[in-house]
């Protein structure tokens, strides 16, 4: 069974979105989704700066001859991008709700949570998947 | 959520130009619907992978390699990439980049196919990569000549990622058949996901010798009733002329990626 923390929000194409202190959002991929997509090998992110858009691409991610579209949980401007992934992608396998994130993003509203699922409905898609 | 596949469009809109190609195909994974595509191409070229860096010098290893099944008088002109964007393109094969993974691959001779569809579905129960391939892999290696088969083990695509040609590259999901005893790959599969939506893109090397086009779309026929079983319906008849909305949607993105120079040469 996947791990599910569960002070973050979800979407369903295995995005996670995480709220800091000073309100940033960081966002990256579940576990799920990482131990699905196997072996990584590159990944493409946006720079600071840039917008993401709530369920729009922002990226894209290589592995075993696949390329995956990357989805933003949450609409904003880009602040940091975890330019060590472009190196190695062995954190998003290894630490995805840690190491792993993706992009730190200022949210373009405060009510971005609303449209995600809790932990709970998040863990019950992977149940029924 | 379980999408049932109505209904495939078999589309076969006679040889193109490489961009145009891989254009096509970007426009057939965001379209809705299945689709099965017969690629064919007004030139060889090579294809490369999304995320490959474009090979530095003409002299090298990165060149794909020339595979057994391509004929000699196929490869007899030069055969190297342009290495400059004031590289005479008729003396070097032309190159275009595709939105799938994967390593370069060696067109002209080879049977290529495009398979496009919802995702997940009855087909791909989920969207593991690598399951989605093999699964693949083993209805095309069902069909194909006896002594095809999929390659199965231990996936071994990021330790050869650097291998510049697809066809040097391991992979589970690979066709290969035993020649003189040594396995050579024979066919291969890079694929690409979208919200809601999977690109295969399968280039299968049968042997230098022509064949009708008849003979490749009732191959693909065969492939599809045996991907499909009984749960799906196949169109009757060939598509062989674009929609005016994907024509236009196919020209604006070679005008804009396929066809420049910043797509291509990453």
């Amino acid at each position: 069974m996947s791990e599910v923390p569960a002070d973050r929000f979800y979407l369903s194409s295995h995005e996670w979105a995480q709220e800091g202190d000073d309100g940033v959002v960081t966002i990256g991929i579940t576990e799920f989704a990482a131990s699905e997509l196997g072996e990584l090998v590159y990944i493409e992110l946006p720079g600071e700066g840039e917008d993401v858009q709530f369920e729009q691409q922002f990226g894209e991610i290589e592995s075993v001859k696949a390329v995956s579209a990357l989805n933003s949980p949450i609409s904003g401007q880009v602040i940091e991008s975890n330019a060590s992934l472009l190196d190695s992608q062995e954190p998003i396998t290894d630490s995805p709700f840690d190491e792993g994130w993706m992009l730190k993003i200022k949210p373009a509203d405060d009510s971005w949570k609303d449209q995600l699922m809790n932990p709970a409905d998040y863990e019950s898609q992977l149940n029924n998947s | 959520m379980i999408l049932k596949p109505a209904k495939i469009h078999l589309l076969d809109p006679g040889p193109l130009d490489p961009a145009s190609n891989m254009a096509l195909d970007e426009v057939l994974l965001e379209s809705e619907g299945w689709w099965l595509r017969l690629t064919r191409w007004d030139r060889p070229c090579v294809t490369l992978g999304r995320f490959q860096s474009w090979p530095q010098n003409s002299s090298d290893e990165s060149f794909p390699q020339i595979h057994p099944f391509i004929s000699s008088q196929f490869v007899s002109a030069t055969h190297t990439f342009p290495t400059s964007s004031s590289s005479d393109e008729t003396e070097s094969l032309p190159a275009v980049r595709r939105v799938t993974g994967g390593g370069s691959i060696l067109h002209g001779e080879d049977l290529t196919i495009a398979i496009a569809g919802p995702c997940p579905s009855p087909l791909f129960p989920d969207r593991s990569p690598g399951k989605v391939a093999t699964q693949i892999s083993q209805v095309l290696g069902g069909l194909l000549s006896p002594g095809i088969h999929t390659r199965g083990g231990e996936d071994r695509e990021k330790e050869m990622v650097d291998v510049v040609d697809c066809f040097q590259r391991r992979s589970p999901s690979d066709l290969v058949m035993e020649i003189d005893g040594e396995t050579v790959k024979a066919g291969g599969l890079a694929l690409a996901f979208r919200p809601g939506r999977v690109l295969i893109e399968g280039s299968l090397h049968r042997g230098p010798a022509s064949r009708p086009v008849e003979e490749d779309r009732s191959w693909m026929e065969l492939l599809m009733q045996e991907w499909l079983g009984t749960e799906g319906e196949m169109a009757e008849k060939w598509q062989t002329d674009l929609e005016d909305e994907q024509a236009d949607r196919v020209f604006e993105a070679v005008e804009n990626r396929f066809g420049t120079v910043e797509w291509n040469r990453r």
